[in-house]
């Protein structure tokens, strides 16, 4: 029952959080130079673990996929289940767990050493607003960076899955070109980069908000960083099932 | 370039170092027996402790990979071909590395912090000073403890996700339940359970070596910030590494 | 002044306890230096510390006293020179090596050594802090481990609260636990890391004290750094004084209060010109 409690008020102080860190979006003061370098911090971080997490998937659903297929002898369809799997599911999911264990983990962990260290209530003494300077440019941070790395790990999730089905598994490179256009619709690109943005803004804002409730002492940095990533896969994958039967219910 | 040879310098140090590690730690991981308690206790924390999130997270990915799949294979007319999909994809692939990268990352975030936090307060060179080998008593039962856990989640994994699965397939998309089953019963064999236990006992050890050796090797002057740099290494490190693997097993028992 | 039968331990004495020369100085230190990249901690230090004697090291923050201590255990290793404990070179030996790591663990053994903040185990009660060393070292049944932790513990001060965790302790306490900790094998030398430092000047006076009980009663070689003149004045019978890496003055305290070294004199004196730059 306690627990439940405890639940239902960090869940509050989330929520009151959240709606801070939007305030503090739409009023100044901003400080843009400030989220450009988080920013750019990001993506050279986050681009090699991402890219190496998706890939792989590409070359998994052809490995696994083309026995399948073949069985009811339509290898042919193989690249159209591929191309709209990666680009609707598995790449903004992926891209953005990834964003969450590298980006997320270490902007708790960035804020959660500025607060054992006192450099969170030292800004607030010099008058700076610790959210809007430490938080708000590493969740705008996020929600920019992670659709871009999922258009880069789209392209790099598809070629790995044409490399494992082509020169590998023999599938006929026309055809397989040919059905992989033809099933993306516009629709699931943006699907694919709408799901992005929204894990992207969850990873920052839980990252900003478990950094700042370290209290003492490095093992809780450590916690911070750990709880980020474990909460945000939660998230992402209830926020995706959620997406799913929503874009069901309307057929996109 | 320069500064580009110092990089790769810097990484290539690093690389040799944590091989030294690894070796050392296998060395002292098979030759000795870890202490009963320390094993016991990080064994419950790595599973038992796991056991909550992978359980939530392996029903949305199960129902997830029905509802998914459902809207590509109707694309085809292949929506009948769901059972199929979600026993060789579900099993063999997404089940268990979801497992692997998620408990991983827990498992490997909490080593890695919990080793960096006793390397800054001096308690590893307690240990050290005590005439006790940390490497027996602090890193050995954890790698014991993750390399036992992964798989028997991993196992646990697939049969919460296909579970999922069938109850996405045949009460939120009104699919024959009886066509799911007979799909399931012809494509999964135990063995594919079995493989995708063994791939959980090696990644499991590669995530505890790879988080304990950033937690390990933290410097003792880097404070706070280095329990957080280090869970992040681990972390990530941990769960790209999963990725990598899972392919390159996947594709000798399979392709 | 060394009272011989303490060096047996009394309890389990590891393989190596009280063998190698018996006869010989608690530590010799010789020509050792060590360096982190361009930054030369230690330039050629030599010192012999007397059984029985209890030694401060003196000096500004920085100046590697950290650093001499844990070349003496082999938490580091010197880049040049020897280190003798009871005669056998630590420095030369290799932890890599089974047989080698197997010397120093048996010389380790002969130590106690009290960290800066505490190092206890966060995962233990104060009881099992004090009664690990016991229990992986020695045969002693729990009844008896039992019977020297509350000793130790009372030792040091502490009576009740030996069910809680160090993070529940004060920070006088958490350091009284590690001395208790640091004693529990009645070991030959105590190594002591600023043991002053964050505490206040009536707690930092009362572990000062317990440093004198514990020599007087146990016969412990106390090697303490500190920048903590009123400590090294309470304490020491022998001062030494370690500056950019050399060591500046090295002897009996009254010998060397009464050379009047300048970087002694300027250090006790807290004055800012001297032969010790601030950088």
């Amino acid at each position: 029952m306690k627990r439940l409690i405890d639940f239902l008020e960090t869940l509050g102080a989330l929520g009151a959080f959240a709606w801070q860190v939007f305030w503090s979006t739409l009023t100044s003061p901003r400080y843009f130079k400030e989220t450009l370098r988080m920013m750019d911090v990001l993506v050279r971080r986050c681009i090699i673990p991402v890219g190496l997490a998706v890939a792989p998937v590409g070359a998994v659903i052809s490995l696994q996929g083309i026995d399948v297929f073949k069985l009811f002898g339509a290898e042919r369809m193989l690249s159209s289940f591929l191309g709209t799997a990666i680009v609707r599911e598995y790449s903004p999911a992926l891209a953005s767990v990834m964003v969450a264990a590298q980006a997320g983990s270490s902007i708790a962990a960035r804020i959660g050493t500025m607060k054992v260290r006192g450099q969170i209530d030292a800004l607030a003494v010099m008058g700076v607003d610790p959210v809007r300077y430490v938080v708000v440019p590493g969740v705008i941070a996020c929600l920019v960076v992670t659709p871009l790395l999922s258009v880069i790990t789209n392209f790099l999730g598809i070629a790995s899955g044409w490399f494992f089905a082509v020169p590998i598994g023999g599938v006929d490179h026309g055809a397989f070109m040919e059905h992989l256009t033809a099933q993306i619709t516009a629709a699931d690109l943006w699907v694919g980069l709408g799901k992005c943005a929204l894990f992207g803004l969850g990873v920052g804002v839980i990252a900003g908000f478990l950094g700042l409730r370290v209290k003492h002492g490095a093992a809780s940095v450590g916690k911070a960083a750990n709880d980020t990533v474990v909460n945000t896969i939660i998230l992402i994958l209830l926020t995706d099932y959620v997406v799913s039967m929503m874009l069901l219910g309307m057929g996109l | 370039m320069s500064k580009l040879a110092a990089t790769i310098d810097a990484y290539w140090n690093k690389g040799l170092a944590f091989l030294r590690f690894a070796a050392h730690a296998l060395r002292t991981q098979l030759t000795t027996l870890p202490p009963r308690d320390a094993f016991v206790s990080q064994f419950v924390d790595a599973g038992w402790g796991s056991l909550g999130l992978l359980t939530m997270l392996t029903i949305f990915a199960g129902l997830n990979l029905s509802v998914q799949s459902y809207g590509s294979f109707e694309r085809f007319g292949g929506q009948d071909l769901i059972g199929m999909f979600a026993g060789i994809g579900g099993v063999r692939e997404l089940f268990p590395v979801m497992a692997a990268v998620v408990c991983g990352a827990r498992i490997g975030a909490n080593l890695a912090a919990s080793l960096a936090n006793m390397r800054i307060s001096e308690q590893i060179d307690a240990f050290e000073v005590m005439a006790v080998d940390p490497m027996r008593f602090l890193v050995a039962p954890r790698l014991w403890a993750a390399t036992l856990a992964l798989p028997l989640l991993c196992g646990y994994a697939d049969f919460i996700g296909l579970g999922a699965s069938y109850l996405g397939a045949v009460y939120q998309l009104d699919l024959d339940p009886g066509s799911f089953l007979t799909q399931v019963q012809d494509q999964v064999r135990m063995v594919d359970v079995f493989a995708g236990m063994f791939k959980g006992l090696l990644m499991g050890w590669m995530v505890a070596i790879i988080a304990c050796f950033h937690g390990y090797t933290v410097k003792a002057s880097d404070g706070a910030e280095g329990v957080g740099i280090s869970t992040n290494l681990a972390i990530v490190h941990g769960a790209v590494l999963c990725i990598v693997v899972n392919l390159l097993l996947s594709w000798v028992m399979y392709g | 002044m060394a009272k011989t039968e303490i060096q047996t331990h009394g309890l389990g004495s590891g393989p190596g306890a009280g063998t190698a020369g018996d006869a010989a100085p608690a530590v010799v230190l010789e020509n050792v230096s060590k360096s982190f990249g361009d930054h030369h901690v230690l330039r050629g230090v030599s010192l012999t510390i007397r059984r029985g004697s209890i030694t401060v090291m003196l000096g500004p923050s920085g100046t590697g006293k950290s650093v001499l201590l844990r070349c003496l255990v082999g938490l580091l290793k010197p880049d040049t020179g020897r280190v003798l404990v009871f005669g056998e070179d630590v420095a030369a030996l290799d932890e890599t090596k089974a047989k080698d790591r197997e010397k120093l663990f048996a010389i380790r053994r002969r130590f106690g050594m009290l960290f800066q903040d505490g190092a206890l185990f966060d995962d233990m009660t104060v009881y099992d802090n004090v009664a690990f060393p016991m229990r992986l070292h020695t045969d002693l049944s729990e009844a008896e481990i039992r019977e020297r932790v509350i000793d130790k513990l009372h030792r040091v001060g502490l009576k009740g609260g030996e069910q809680k965790f160090p993070a529940e302790l004060s920070g006088g306490m958490r350091k009284r636990v590690a001395f208790a900790r640091a004693i529990a094998l009645e070991p030959d030398i105590v190594l002591c890391d600023e043991p002053s430092s964050g505490l206040d000047p009536v707690m930092s006076a009362t572990l000062d004290e317990l440093i004198m009980e514990m020599h007087r009663s146990l016969g412990i070689t106390f090697i303490i750094i500190s920048h903590d003149t009123a400590e090294a004045k309470m304490v020491a019978d022998t001062i030494g004084m370690l500056a950019n890496g050399h060591l500046v003055a090295f002897g009996p305290k009254e010998e060397v209060f009464r050379e009047d070294h300048p970087a002694i004199h300027q250090f006790f004196a807290r004055e800012t010109q001297g032969p010790i730059k601030v950088v």
